[in-house]
């Protein structure tokens, strides 16, 4: 009878939600070759900010509070990264080669695009881990396009350093039930291709990363939609084979950026904050207390206020 | 108390009144005791510890050993994963001192953590190669687990999504494990390690730890 009976992991929506491939109801937008899943908040002629999520493949459901920042006068654009959240799924290949992260920073472009209505509207990037990351990569390639940016913990502006990061933040400890939450269940669900099964797959390894006692300082689980599980490997492969510095033209952007860390990660600290920022020429670096890595969802009472400040000062 | 401060002395105890091993055996022993006890621990997947009990049977000319292997991960929840490996095996062939052994098994898992418990059905098949002899052996170990389906209730993850669905889910997909076994046996005493790497079956989708490695200590008696 087990062997008859059950459902099919693939079933669309039966373990994943539907993605906007899927369910048309879903606000998108078709940007640089693919479907996104993005929505806009505010007056469309006020300040552009755009919240770019973590990862990579996560989503931008836990930094949603951000739309706070449309009743202070921004247009809050939020979107899922290619292939994350209930953006529409992408294959692995696009994710090879060496322009792989150039092709994130060139969606972020066309994000930009999509929303802005006149070379005179001001632009802003609210970033947070990864996202913060390829807010730099778009800051150092653009860097005219940009009038601030509030990054909030990007692990490194390199792939040394983000690897070096990484190394603290996912540090390995044997004998725990926070290891066994993240990688028992691999030989249960085993060997199997399918996005929706990776994704599915994929969230378990939030046990980790929230776990009590956890190193990066998350007080429990935050909600997310989706893990984008291949984009999220493909990605990290991807550094791992090419590497990335995003550092290399950042001395032309003078403006003051907000550098954000938080009081309860013990991989980041004021000292890593001030390694990472440091090609910043106007880097401002403050702590946002009582949170750890997801600070735009755990450290918001403090975080929002320091952001709001900032980004009126720029405006 | 946590687990890990449970699941030592654990097993100094299981030690100290003499089990043994998991399923492995050392088929040119000589020996013909009934029964195999053993006590085992690993890194495959999480760590774990674990003891089996094994039983020599006599079909016509044929030897097999049927027996249970459980085990679980350290952790500091006690049961909420595990898995029980019941099994057959026989010699299939036998060469001067090289012999093939065949492995098959029914596998029951059960995984529990703030985002979901699985209770998994599956099956496990295991072939070992190599050159036996009554004190020592040296062996290749090729195996395929296959996960066939799974009860999943979903806890946190009803949170994220609330349409995610409970029930049974075909999961049809499984993990290959190549690797080395090495025995050492005295008297009624043996030892065997396991060490290698696994992979998923389409050689792409791997388990996060590539690698695996397993002690087993065995009673004969």
């Amino acid at each position: 009878m087990l062997l008859s009976c059950g459902t099919e992991m693939t079933e669309p929506g039966r373990l994943v939600p539907l993605t906007v491939a899927e369910d048309p109801a879903l606000p998108s937008a078709f940007i640089n070759g693919t479907r996104l899943h993005t929505e806009a908040f505010g007056n469309p002629d006020d300040p552009l900010l755009v919240v770019i999520h973590g990862g990579p493949g996560g989503d931008y459901r836990s930094m949603s509070g951000a739309k706070a920042f449309s009743g202070h006068g921004f247009y809050v654009v939020f979107y899922d990264q290619r292939g994350s959240g209930l953006s529409k799924r992408e294959p692995e290949s696009q994710y090879a080669g060496e322009n792989a992260v150039r092709l994130f920073i060139d969606d972020l472009h066309a994000v930009i695009g999509h929303y802005r209505r006149s070379e005179n509207q001001k632009v802003f990037l609210l970033g947070h881990s990864w996202g913060a990351m390829l807010a730099t990569g778009y800051i150092n390639l653009y860097p005219s396009q940009v009038a601030g940016a509030v990054l909030a913990e990007p692990g490194g502006l390199t792939w040394r350093q983000t690897s070096e990061y990484l190394s603290r933040s996912n540090k390995v400890r044997f004998f725990t039930e926070a290891l066994n939450d993240a990688v028992f269940a691999e030989q249960i669900i085993a060997g199997r291709p399918e996005h929706e099964v990776l994704d599915y797959k994929a969230a378990f390894f939030t046990n980790y990363e929230n776990a009590p006692g956890n190193v990066i300082g998350n007080p429990g689980h935050y909600p997310s939609w989706r893990s984008g599980a291949v984009a999220f490997r493909a990605l990290i492969a991807n550094a791992e084979q090419y590497g990335f510095d995003f550092t290399t033209n950042l001395r032309a952007f003078t403006r003051e950026v907000l550098f954000l860390y938080s009081e309860n990660n013990r991989a980041y600290g004021a000292s890593w904050a001030a390694t990472v920022s440091a090609p910043y020429p106007g880097a401002r670096l403050e702590e946002v207390a009582g949170c750890g890595h997801e600070v735009l969802y755990f450290g918001w009472d403090d975080f929002f206020p320091r952001a709001l400040r900032y980004l009126n000062e720029m405006k | 108390m946590t687990t890990k401060n449970i699941a030592l002395p654990l097993l100094l105890l299981i030690l100290a009144i003499g089990p043994a091993p998991g399923q492995d055996v050392n088929w040119a022993s000589g020996a013909r005791d009934k029964n195999l006890l053993s006590a085992s621990f690993g890194a495959d997947y999480s760590s774990y510890y674990g003891i089996s009990y094994g039983r020599l049977l006599q079909i016509g000319k044929k030897s097999l050993v049927a027996g249970t292997v459980f085990t679980l991960p350290f952790g500091s929840d006690l049961t909420d994963d595990w898995r029980l490996l019941t099994s057959v095996q026989t010699e299939l062939l036998r060469h001067g001192g090289f012999a093939l052994t065949l492995k098959p098994a029914l596998v029951l898992r059960r995984y529990e953590s703030p985002m979901a418990a699985l209770f998994n059905v599956g099956a496990d098949v295991s072939a070992l190669y190599g050159y036996q002899k009554p004190g020592w052996g040296a062996a290749a170990l090729l195996s395929y687990d296959r996960s066939i389906s799974a009860r999943i209730t979903h806890r946190l993850q009803k949170d994220d999504y609330p349409a995610v669905r409970d029930g049974w889910y075909h999961t049809r997909s499984g993990n290959f494990r190549f690797g080395a076994r090495l025995n050492y046996t005295r008297r009624s005493w043996g030892m065997f390690l396991i060490i290698g790497k696994h992979y998923g079956q389409n050689f792409r989708d791997n388990p996060t730890f590539p690698f695996f490695a397993e002690l087993t200590l065995q009673k004969r008696f």
